[in-house]
């Protein structure tokens, strides 16, 4: 079997220049599928947290087709719901930082009141004292790294509507769910948020609704929109299918890479199943005269085949890995964000679909081992004589 | 004249037909029956066409006769399945082709050890039986040249080297000096002498008037129109 798997390799680097060629090929439609995918998949994962982490019914007050602040004073009408169990009033809103070119989002909590997110909960409950006594922020990692960049490592100076500068300190850093809110979430206590963006005590940015059974979410959602015309109300299942078709969308720009890939792959294989080279196969009719049996000159080509294969797909999958976890995906990651700087930047967090590169490798390599096979089967089993006559 | 002692190849009454029922059908070997006894060399003889290849190629168990039977050391090669005549060629015969059959892109060595790979032999063994023959038929300076940078007699002795590296009890040879000059062929004669001296049972399919009448031949049968001349 040795001997048998050092005269395969043997024979690719033989025929280095078209197993080469292959072997690009291969290499190339794997890495792009897995880096699309590995991308994807941690992208998807990554919104879906987000997602989730959401209010079930979101209310925003819309004037001339756009959103505007929303009177606090609706909160306990739309709490009064028949399913409710919750109506909070939401104060928060982006402030973009010129010198590192991004914009932070900037979420109010009631220190000593109800939030409407566990991990805002735990937040406001840990720095309570701290939020209620002192213009204080609670940063994400990276909004805290963004600050510390811009000799901002202690307190940063808001710019107030009016032109007026606001000291906040940086209290703590915030654990966030999502790699995406690490880098642009900022915490404060709801009456800071107002003098930051000069809101006024009665009105909020929108109002969160929960609603324990998911079944009454629509009727709820139909209830407010009856009572207030005026406002737009977004349950969680309208922002995932709105994700998903900005998603399935751009995922149709790698379609079209992926039939360009899957069409050069199938020319291989359509090269490799219509037949042997007439050098391939006289060489398998000297093997079959010198005293190799199918199995053995079948052994040959099986291994021919596996090592081009998985060799091309094992340094593809590598490849995609660091191409897209390590160097974070170039060019991929910004197709499926968008270019825009006004977000700060970052990082895919390491997530594998292992589905994925299973399906990926049943749809290359044993369809590759096969193509090779059947026409060196067909070859090896017609007479020797009749081949090297 | 037959030796004495054990029948190292029969061939019984073979015919072969190719392309039997089909307009282009072709009669390549009619009823043709002889014995070549062990360590015997036996000249077929006869012009292209007349069927000494096809012999061959059924003695070597390449191939099926239409009719008759092949039998090989009291082995009835010619009802042998496809592995069991894969493992006769590689462990009785050695062939030595018509145009040498070398693998282009392999090398001398590589050539030679072809035959034994299936076998479980490590590399040192077959490093060994590699060089025993390269030594025997002067092409061990040659070991590491790809067989495509061969001159012609060098392509002829890796051929024989190859076809005796497993160490066959019979070798087969096809028009072996076809393709060379007068020389090369006065050298195969003396290759052909020294495996003879060593016990094998040699078959030579030739139409080269050199093999005729030779001292060292024991037998020559003659063949037209795939049947044996005076049978």
């Amino acid at each position: 079997m040795k001997n048998l798997f050092a005269f395969a390799l043997g024979s690719l680097l033989r025929r280095g220049a078209k197993n080469l060629f292959i072997f690009v090929i291969f290499f190339l439609m794997v890495f792009v599928l897995a880096s699309v995918f590995m991308v994807t998949h941690a992208l998807k994962k990554e919104m879906f947290t987000t997602l989730s982490a959401l209010p079930q019914i979101t209310v925003q007050r819309i004037v001339a087709g756009r959103q505007t602040q929303i009177g606090v004073e609706r909160v306990e009408r739309i709490a009064r719901i028949l399913g409710v169990s919750q109506a909070l009033p939401r104060v928060w809103g982006f402030y973009y930082f010129p010198r590192a070119g991004v914009n932070y989002s900037i979420v109010g909590l009631e220190s000593f009141g109800q939030q409407y997110r566990a991990d805002l909960q735990k937040a406001a409950d840990l720095y309570v004292e701290k939020l209620a006594a002192e213009d204080v922020m609670i940063v994400g990692p990276g909004v805290k790294k963004s600050l510390a960049e811009h000799f901002y490592p202690e307190s940063f100076l808001f710019v107030k509507p009016d032109g007026s500068l606001k000291k906040v300190r940086i209290a703590g850093v915030f654990k966030p769910q999502t790699v995406l809110e690490s880098n642009d979430l900022i915490l404060m206590e709801n009456s800071l948020v107002r003098e930051i963006f000069g809101m006024d005590e009665s009105m909020a940015t929108d109002i969160v609704v929960r609603v324990p059974n998911k079944e009454e979410i629509p009727t709820v959602a139909r209830k407010i929109r009856e009572i207030y015309p005026d406002t737009r109300v977004i349950t969680r299942e309208d922002l995932r299918i709105s994700y998903q078709n900005v998603f399935d969308y751009k995922s149709g720009i790698f379609l079209a890479l992926f039939i360009v890939a899957v069409f050069t792959f199938f020319i291989i294989l359509y090269d490799k199943a219509s037949g042997l080279s007439s050098e391939e196969k006289r060489e398998i009719g000297i093997l079959k005269a010198l005293g190799w049996k199918i199995g053995d000159i079948m052994r040959v080509k099986f291994f021919e085949a596996a090592v081009i294969s998985l060799t091309a797909y094992l340094l593809a999958v590598t490849t995609a890995l660091a191409y897209v976890f390590m160097a974070q995906a170039p060019l991929l990651k910004h197709l499926f964000t968008g270019f825009s700087v006004l977000k700060p930047s970052f990082a895919l967090s390491f997530s594998v679909d292992v589905g994925t590169l299973a399906l990926i490798f049943f749809v290359t390599v044993p369809v590759y081992i096969a193509a090779t096979l059947i026409p060196s089967w067909k070859a090896a089993t017609l007479d020797a004589d009749e081949v090297i006559r | 004249m037959q030796k004495e002692g054990l029948n190292m190849v029969e061939v019984k009454g073979v015919s072969k037909v190719f392309n039997a029922g089909r307009p282009n059908e072709m009669t390549a070997l009619e009823d043709v029956s002889f014995a070549v006894g062990e360590g015997e060399l036996v000249i077929l003889k006869g012009p292209s066409g007349s069927g000494k290849s096809t012999l061959l190629s059924l003695i070597a168990a390449l191939q099926k006769p239409t009719r008759g039977e092949v039998v090989v050391a009291n082995e009835p090669v010619s009802r042998f399945s496809e592995d069991f005549a894969a493992l006769y060629r590689r462990r009785k015969i050695g062939f030595v082709f018509q145009k040498f059959n070398l693998i282009p892109s392999l090398s001398v060595y590589e050539n030679i050890i072809t035959p034994l790979l299936p076998e479980k032999l490590d590399e040192e063994a077959l490093k060994e039986r590699a060089q025993r023959v390269m030594e025997t038929f002067a092409i061990a300076h040659k070991a590491n040249e790809p067989a495509r940078n061969l001159s012609g007699g060098e392509q002829q002795r890796t051929a024989i080297a190859r076809a005796l590296v497993n160490d066959p009890p019979i070798i087969l040879a096809d028009e072996p000096t076809a393709n060379l000059d007068a020389d090369l062929s006065h050298a195969f004669l003396s290759y052909v002498g020294q495996m003879k001296e060593e016990g094998k049972t040699v078959i030579i399919a030739t139409h080269d008037p050199l093999f005729f009448d030779l001292a060292i031949t024991d037998r020559e049968i003659a063949l037209r129109n795939g049947k044996m001349e005076g049978a």
